[in-house]
């Protein structure tokens, strides 16, 4: 019985104006993405190579002895992500890159081709044609499944007959799902066919699996607005009503709370301006400078006889790699607390399905706010690494001070060769990692979807279907 | 006959549902988006009173002409409340020497770049997406709904022209829509008025009011859009979504994708290659400086003719502390060799920058046309260029630096700067004896000489808003709206002549 019912909606579905004209949209815009997409990676690519190229090859020629890796500052990127014809995340206002060396980590920059003048936009990803247009195309094929069928006078004809009122409720439900699914997965496979023609995307197989989970999460997401347009439309009697509240529905959820949460939370956690961090780290330095002994900031260097270095030169070094410290620390308070509004922000968006889609998805991905949080942890490990690998070069040489301080060159003049030196890979997280990442935003879409169903189903319940 | 028609639209519109819920979102949306705005604003508006006084302060600190760095701001524009625009996107402060422009940048603006996935609400964007769909809702069943309900038959049985009808209904519909329309721009400019921070010259209010009208046309522009569908469909369920099928499109999709379009089908130029001419520039510069100090100042340091206090080689900063009367001169001939000179390069550096501006500009003008074809589109262009906010507008500070920068020169120039020992030093002596203590010293150090008077340095004042230019840059898009209106109500018109009333 569920599968005639369904075989009705569908057959009904695809004789109307309004999913041909929503195929056609969909076909469009997918193409229309593609092409987009395989070109903006291109040059996505390109990009990416040259700048680690030059920062190698800088590497290379610039340093010669373990003093002058000990001073050198290298820009670290993050690879462009294949997936991001699927969620963008956001992907080309994020910083990209980092400036990173044995004495300092500055705050992150953004080194795409960046054309600040451009209206602010969207881009079209999958995230945005099923988050935004498919779900308004769903609300348009659901609206009328219950009170449709009671203004036609069809539905007090099905119920007259020993029909459970779930299993209608669940025919009418696969039937919307299924209309809409098949115009989607042709517009996909559209897509992934001219993505994949174009040969310079490369997919692997792990790649592939992520794609099919966003699928997947794409499926609850729909499931969801037809669920909502089934509970509006056994609430009213006209369907034209249920339209209108369905479409005033859609623009709260879908456009207007989504893009109301950076507002909010700039306004609720304030973070610093870059001028209050350059204003803290002189105050900071200010105060380190005249907490220290006075030895430590004059008197020349000059050894004793012995060859021993005077007490004022430690003393020096401690106050230089506090100030350094100090610097440091500010600037990572300052990305943390970067991510902790953008966190903030998040939060308060999550009340609409669509935030949580694009969460969920961008997480799987690896795109987006936790591909930058990845990104910052792994900057902060290689330092970590750097610093290490110039330390212990450096006590292996009997002739250095082994002082290392930004002020004066005392570390080692030992040759460094260009193979030993670390050099930082960007790696992406594995899929269970990611899984993990995303395991919130998917519990809540798998939960809506539950209450959203049994919503469903105790209104239409109680609907008079005379 | 019109009248009568309009009358009875106006007042059942008012009665349902949906003009009660477009209302009622339009106002909450209207007061969210003002005060978050209106709080945008303040501290904009703050930060810039800071940044002035700061420089002022700075400007007080300079004691010899060769430090003479001064920083120009610009303030935030009081219409970005309305329509955001470019106003807080695009760079607002800067310093300028004669030979240097740095610091360019918003140094204050709002600056977590993770955020910028989530786009800011204002007003205009509030009608822009709202009211017109509201204005979809309301005339969705103009004719197609009468249809159906029996009641357009029994009007065209008597003797009531179509034109009449069409006429009716469309005004009704205006004046249902201008109610909403009317009620936000007073919220929110009651909102503004009661901020103490905000004040309003009448050229602004001026300006509002042609927001005010431009919002007007274009709702006017989506009631069209309703009757002329519904005069092309049967069913008002089928208007309906045909209807939010265009406005979808139209202003959803659209302007997105004709951005989308420009900006990857022909990439921006990559702001690493001008960061790196302008490296070899400044190296160039730098190199020009050393040479200069090493050849031409070091040499009287070493004869003991100068006492040194401190010197910037690159950007030729010098601070001498006292200099023997007779080296006076030949390092002010020297100087004005290498002054030239700097000034040539900084000129070019200055140049690049402006091409690079240039060819983004280009680009981003050319994804506008391209997104023209959206009315939502073209409104927000012309809102923003009525609200001061637009590209040209928001650019036009990053375009006068250079303008400053040679108006500053010229003052040097006047005030023979380059030519005398104001540009070095304020202590010229006779006998320069061995310097043996610091206190010795500190007689000649920069903190402690009074400052250097500069009086009537030019004042950087960045007149943005002047009426008829801002008025004009306005008029195409509000043109673009009109033309709509007109062929969507020529549409309309035609089909309802033909349409079957039974």
């Amino acid at each position: 019985m569920i599968w005639q019912i369904a075989q009705q909606e569908i057959l009904n579905n695809s004789k109307s104006i309004k999913l041909i004209i929503a195929f056609l949209i969909i076909v469009i815009l997918m193409l229309l993405s593609g092409v987009i997409f395989t070109v903006k990676y291109e040059h996505l690519v390109k990009d990416y190579h040259q700048a680690v190229n030059d920062n190698l090859a800088q590497l290379k020629n610039e340093v010669k002895t373990l003093l002058d890796l000990s001073y050198q500052q290298q820009s670290v990127y993050t690879s462009p992500n294949p997936l991001q014809f699927c969620t963008e995340g956001g992907e080309t206002d994020l910083p990209n890159a980092y400036k990173v060396g044995y004495f300092e980590l500055e705050v992150p920059q953004n080194l795409k081709r960046e054309n600040f003048m451009f209206a602010p936009l969207t881009e079209l990803d999958w995230t945005f044609l099923i988050g935004v247009f498919i779900s308004f195309v769903v609300l348009g094929l659901s609206y009328r499944t219950i009170s449709g069928e009671k203004e036609d006078g069809t539905l007090r004809l099905i119920l007259s007959n020993p029909i459970p009122r779930a299993i209608i409720l669940l025919g009418k439900y696969f039937g919307i799902m299924i209309s809409i699914l098949l115009p989607l997965l042709i517009g996909i496979i559209l897509n992934l066919i001219v993505i994949l023609t174009r040969r310079n995307v490369s997919l692997e197989g792990l790649d592939w699996l992520r794609i099919l989970l966003v699928l997947g999460i794409s499926l609850f997401y729909i499931s969801l607005f037809v669920l909502l347009g089934m509970t509006v439309s056994s609430m009213t009697t006209k369907p034209v009503i249920s339209l209108i509240m369905l479409l005033s529905l859609w623009i709260i959820l879908v456009i207007i709370i989504p893009n109301t949460g950076g507002l909010l939370a700039s306004e609720f956690y304030k973070i610093s301006t870059r001028y209050e961090i350059e204003e803290n780290i002189k105050a900071t330095n200010d105060a380190i400078w005249n907490a220290a002994p006075e030895a430590a900031y004059s008197g020349e260097w000059t050894m004793n006889p012995k060859g021993e270095m005077p007490l004022y030169i430690r003393q020096r070094v401690k106050m230089v790699q506090e100030m350094t410290a100090a610097e440091n620390r500010t600037y990572q308070h300052f990305v943390d607390q970067m991510i902790h509004q953008v966190s903030l922000a998040r939060n308060i968006t999550r009340l609409s399905p669509t935030a949580i889609y694009q969460y969920a998805s961008e997480a799987i991905v690896g795109t987006g706010l936790e591909r930058f949080k990845l990104f910052s942890n792994q900057v902060r490990a290689y330092r970590g690494q750097f610093i290490t690998f110039i330390n212990e070069e450096d006590q292996k040489d009997p002739n250095s001070y082994h002082l290392i301080y930004r002020w004066e060159n005392l570390a080692s003049r030992k040759p460094v060769s260009f193979e030993a030196i670390p050099k930082f890979s960007d790696g992406r997280l594995s899929i269970r990692e990611s899984m993990r990442g995303a395991f919130l935003d998917i519990a809540l879409l798998v939960l809506l979807n539950g209450l959203f169903f049994v919503m469903a189903f105790g209104v239409f319940l109680r609907y008079d279907v005379r | 006959m019109i009248w009568a028609i309009t009358k009875k639209e106006f007042l059942t519109n008012l009665l349902t549902l949906r003009f009660f819920v477009g209302l009622i979102l339009c106002l909450l949306l209207a007061v969210l988006s003002t005060h978050v705005q209106i709080k945008a604003y303040e501290e904009e508006l703050l930060n810039y009173n800071n940044a002035v006084q700061k420089h002022k302060e700075d400007l007080a600190q300079v004691k010899v002409y060769s430090q003479l760095n001064v920083g120009i701001d610009r303030s935030p524009e009081v219409l970005s409340i309305l329509c955001e625009g470019f106003d807080r996107k695009l760079p607002n402060t800067a310093k300028v020497r004669f030979n240097e422009e740095s610091e360019i940048g918003l140094k204050f603006g709002r600056n977590n770049p993770l955020l910028k996935t989530f786009k800011s609400i204002d007003l205009v964007l509030v009608i822009q997406l709202v009211l017109s769909v509201l204005a979809l809702f309301i005339t969705y069943d103009a004719i197609a709904g009468e249809k159906q309900r029996g009641t357009l038959r029994q009007m065209l049985a008597n003797t009531v022209a179509r034109h009449q009808i069409l006429l009716g209904k469309y005004i009704g519909a205006i004046l249902t829509l201008t109610m909403p329309l009317l009620v936000t721009f007073i919220i929110a400019l009651l909102m503004m008025q009661f901020s103490p921070a905000i004040s309003l010259t009448p050229g602004d209010w001026l300006r509002v009011g042609s927001l005010v009208i431009t919002s007007m046309i274009y709702v006017s522009l989506f009631g069209l859009v309703g009757i002329m569908i519904s005069s092309l469909t049967r069913t008002a369920a089928v208007s309906l979504m045909l209807s939010l099928f265009v406005w979808i499109t139209f202003v959803v999709i659209i302007p997105n994708n004709a951005s989308f379009v420009t900006k990857y089908l022909k990439p921006a130029p990559s702001s690493k290659t001008v960061e790196a001419n302008k490296q070899v520039l400044e190296m160039e510069q730098n190199e020009q400086g050393c040479q200069f100090w090493s050849t031409k100042i070091y040499p009287f340091v070493r004869d003991s003719k100068i006492v040194l206090t401190w010197h910037n080689d690159r950007i030729m900063l010098m601070y001498l502390g006292a200099v023997h009367r007779d080296v006076v001169q030949p390092i002010v001939n020297n100087l004005k060799e290498a002054v030239a000179w700097q000034i040539e390069l900084a000129n070019r550096i200055s140049n690049l920058y402006q091409n690079y501006y240039n060819e983004l500009r280009n680009q981003a003008q050319l994804s506008n046309s391209i997104s023209r074809l959206s009315p939502g589109f073209s409104y927000w262009m012309s809102c923003s260029s009525l609200a001061g906010t637009n590209l040209k507008q928001a650019m036009q500070f990053l375009n006068r630096i250079r303008n400053y920068r040679e108006d500053l020169i010229n003052y040097m120039y006047e005030k023979n700067a380059f030519s005398s020992s104001l540009y070095f030093t304020r202590t010229v002596i006779n006998e320069i004896h061995q310097i043996t203590s610091w206190d010795e010293l500190n007689v000649f150090q920069s903190e402690n000489q009074p400052p250097l008077e500069i009086p009537d340095l030019p004042e950087f004042k960045l007149i943005r808003i002047n009426l008829m230019d801002v008025l004009a840059q306005g008029i195409i898009d509000v043109g673009l709206l009109i033309f709509w209106n007109i062929l969507l109500f020529i549409i309309a018109f035609v089909s309802f002549l033909r349409y079957d009333a039974r």
